[in-house]
């Protein structure tokens, strides 16, 4: 490749020799072109200013959670839309460096979308906003820029401050109505209270422990009765004739035992004597008596009970009546049966009472459900009015920081400086640019036109591309008249070159001089 | 001017004799041409002799010769050329066309392949660059009938030549050969304007032309300056005649593929190689690491 393009070099080097005519008059057709271009080319000048719109400073991180700093989303669009808008227009039209062109207001339109179109916002980083104006006066870029970054920073600052102060007023009212709101509900609660004196938090556990309470001594008290009443039953059992009889059985007892006695001596006294002994036959005599008399005994207590059975009386033995455990068990008696009514009248007592702690407890549901919404009620509004409360507070700061200009930072990064020189291309580019370009687009013509022609210029293309061997290369003759010539044109070209020179030097002086 | 004008009327006169030379242009050493005319006679004192010798070259019959200022206004080379660049060019080339043709004398065409383009000077140069050594002689013929040249480059108007050669069987070789005015140089010039000369270079009479001329002298080579090969039918038909053939390419004027069309004319045994002419020479910027 480097072969190649050492072999294209030397014959487009070869190729400018032989065309110098050529590159010399369009070195000078161009380099005069562009000398005349940056004759009459305008100057714009451009003013800039560099704003921070820092909406993160200082007092935010101090104020963190608590006050909300004002944010504006995108800069440079909210920029545009603040200094495009009717009021900055027309301020900036009110200047003096304008107000002489404004003629009528057709004209002051017109002017309007000029600066529009010459402005130009861009956005530097994070936070620079950078306000650009190009005109053809360079103070009047200065003014004009300088005039837009103050009006959109005031008019910045103002719609903060207005936003802030808003949201207050928002926050306020907020505030205010809830505070209505939680004092109603308030007012309800303490006038069902009055109400319902004995409706309070608990209640409702008393009542029914009471309940269960009386339910449980019910129980006892029935219990109570059902005992009393066995023993009663049984006091007056023992008192009745059964427990006669057991009585006279016991004599009976007497009797038999007495019996089997006798009849044991009886038995001791025949083991040694006859029958006719007689122990024998007074021991005999006498059980015979015993059993008479026995029999006697059961006769009577059976027409006793027979009798009693019939009068329904309770037959009392008089020996018994006269007997302190007689005596013990009828006051027994009376006790039991005076107890027994005491225990039903106590009874009765309980089962009321029951009754109404039963209805009590249907009472203070009811209540207690009115109550506990009440209370909901009043809970939620003051847990949004604490709230708001809190938010008037944060809103009240974030106006202040606005108020006093720390919330929002518009800061001037970098004020607009009245431009000394122009920007774009300057009378100096041309110059510079004007033989540079001349020398690069004729040699450059040369090149493509080198590349791109066909004809053999190089002794390599013959033996790469068709195999022929090149004996030898001979060089151009150059006789006297050609060289004769070639002087002379030499000359004609060098005066052109010093022609274009001299030319470029006499417009560089006069435009310095500010001729032009 | 009035001298000129006396000295071609003097010529036009006396080019009825026929083998007299004549002057056409104005330069310095017209006059003394003009003065000499005489001297100019074709040269037929070796046409007897069959010899080859030095010193027989050396008695050569010369004419009067160009000075070499003279040769430099005319671009032909000569051992003191201004210009060595080229005259190395030249001497290269002999030496190729010599080591190919293994010191035998042989008859070489120039031709090219671009219309119009005028093989003339180059045929002489190539013709002078071998008598330049003193033991050799050269002949160039010019060939190209249609557009003769030789009396254009050396600015002489010859009376005679090859056309004369063939239409007259009284002309001989003798009649139309010229001493060119360089050094063990003779030429035979185009003769009258011919719009086509196949006829005659397919004659036998042709052949024995070149015979002849090869066979006078061992140590004579013969250039034949051809007309355009891409356009002349003529020019095909000599490559026959003639022992090798060398194209001249000039820089920058022609493309590969006339190159080739001609190259392809000629044919791979006859075409010895190309001469890349008028290549410009290169302004004197040394920039290293560019040939």
């Amino acid at each position: 490749m480097n072969s190649e393009f050492d072999e294209l070099l030397s014959i487009t080097i070869k190729e400018c020799y032989v065309r110098r005519n050529v590159i010399v008059i369009l070195f000078v057709i161009i380099s005069l072109a562009i000398l005349a271009i940056g004759t009459v080319w305008p100057k714009r000048y451009t003013a800039s200013v560099l704003i921070e719109i820092d909406s993160t400073n200082i007092l935010q991180p101090l104020m963190q959670g608590r006050a909300e700093t004002t944010k504006s989303i995108d800069q440079v669009a909210n920029a545009r839309e603040i200094i495009f808008g009717e009021e900055i227009m027309n301020n900036i039209l009110a200047q003096d460096v304008w107000k002489e062109e404004v003629v009528d207001d057709l004209e002051g339109a017109r002017i309007k979308e000029l600066i529009k179109k010459k402005v130009s916002i861009n956005r530097f980083g994070k936070d620079l906003v950078k306000i650009e104006f190009v005109d053809s006066n360079a103070i009047r870029a200065f003014e004009t820029v300088n005039m837009m970054a103050n009006l959109f920073i005031e008019k910045g600052e103002q719609s903060k401050i207005d936003e802030s102060q808003a949201a207050f007023d928002f926050i306020n009212k907020q505030v205010g109505d809830y505070l209505q709101k939680l004092i109603a509900v308030e007012d309800g609660i303490k006038k069902f209270r009055s109400e319902n004196p004995d409706v309070r938090p608990g209640l409702i556990t008393e009542v029914s422990n009471k309940i269960s309470r009386l339910k449980a001594q019910i129980e006892d008290t029935d219990l109570e009765i059902r005992e009393a009443g066995i023993k009663h039953d049984s006091i007056k059992k023992q008192l009745s004739g059964e427990a006669l009889i057991a009585i006279s059985q016991s004599k009976e007892g007497q009797y038999l035992s007495t019996i089997a006695d006798l009849q044991n001596q009886v038995q001791a006294l025949r083991l040694d004597y006859k029958d006719t002994y007689p122990d024998i036959v007074r021991l005999n005599n006498q059980i015979s008596e015993l059993k008479v008399e026995l029999h006697k005994e059961i006769e009577h207590r059976k027409t006793v009970i027979s009798t009693s059975k019939q009068s329904g009386d309770v037959y009392v033995d008089e020996s018994i009546l006269i007997s302190p455990l007689y005596q013990e068990l009828r006051s027994n008696l009376s006790s039991t049966e005076t107890r027994n009514a005491t225990l039903k009248t106590r009874r009765n007592e309980l089962s009321k009472m029951l009754k109404n702690e039963y209805s009590r407890a249907a009472k203070i549901h009811a209540a207690e459900a009115t109550l506990s919404d009440l209370t909901r009620n009043y809970q939620v509004n003051q847990d949004i009015y604490q709230d708001l409360l809190k938010r008037r507070e944060n809103a009240r700061v974030s106006k202040s920081l606005d108020q006093e200009h720390q919330g929002f930072a518009f800061k001037i990064q970098e004020p607009a400086k009245i431009p000394i020189l122009p920007s774009g291309m300057r009378f100096l580019h041309f110059i510079i640019a004007g033989p540079i370009l001349g020398l690069l687009v004729s040699i450059g013509l040369i090149f493509l036109f080198v590349q791109y022609d066909s004809r053999v210029r190089s002794t390599k293309t013959i033996i790469n591309d068709l195999k022929i061997p090149v004996l030898v290369e001979i060089y151009d003759f150059k006789d006297q008249s050609t060289v004769e010539t070639d002087r002379k044109k030499a000359v004609v070209l060098g005066g052109l070159i010093i022609f274009t020179a001299v030319i470029y030097i006499y417009v560089s002086i006069q435009k310095y001089l500010g001729i032009f | 001017m009035s001298k000129i004008e006396d000295a071609l009327n003097k010529v036009k006169k006396s080019s009825a004799q026929g083998n007299q030379l004549q002057v056409i242009t104005g330069r310095k050493r017209i006059d003394q041409m003009s003065s000499d005319i005489a001297t100019r006679q074709p040269s037929d004192t070796h046409l007897k002799n069959r010899t080859s010798s030095t010193k027989q070259i050396a008695l050569m019959d010369e004419g009067v010769l160009f000075s070499n200022e003279e040769l430099d206004s005319l671009n032909i080379i000569h051992s003191e050329s201004s210009n060595s660049k080229i005259l190395n060019s030249f001497r290269e080339l002999r030496t190729q066309l010599i080591h190919k043709s293994n010191g035998e004398n042989f008859v070489v065409m120039v031709t090219s392949c671009l219309s119009e383009y005028d093989t003339g000077l180059c045929s002489i140069n190539l013709a002078s660059a071998f008598s330049l050594d003193e033991s050799k002689t050269s002949l160039v013929i010019d060939c190209n009938l249609r557009k003769p040249s030789f009396d254009k480059v050396l600015n002489i108007d010859f009376p005679k030549g090859m056309t004369d050669y063939f239409e007259n069987d009284d002309i001989t070789t003798d009649n139309i050969m010229y001493n060119s005015g360089v050094k063990r140089l003779r030429l035979i010039p185009a003769g009258e304007r011919k719009e086509s000369a196949s006829e005659f270079f397919t004659s036998k009479k042709m052949r024995d032309l070149m015979r002849e001329l090869l066979d006078r002298y061992s140590d004579r080579y013969i250039f034949l300056n051809a007309a355009p090969i891409i356009d002349s039918a003529d020019t095909k038909i000599l490559v026959d005649i003639c022992d090798y053939v060398v194209l001249d390419v000039p820089y920058g004027q022609v493309t590969t593929r006339k190159i080739k069309e001609a190259a392809d004319a000629i044919g791979e045994d006859k075409l010895l190689g190309i001469i890349f002419s008028h290549v410009p020479p290169a302004p004197n910027f040394n920039i290293p690491g560019i040939g």
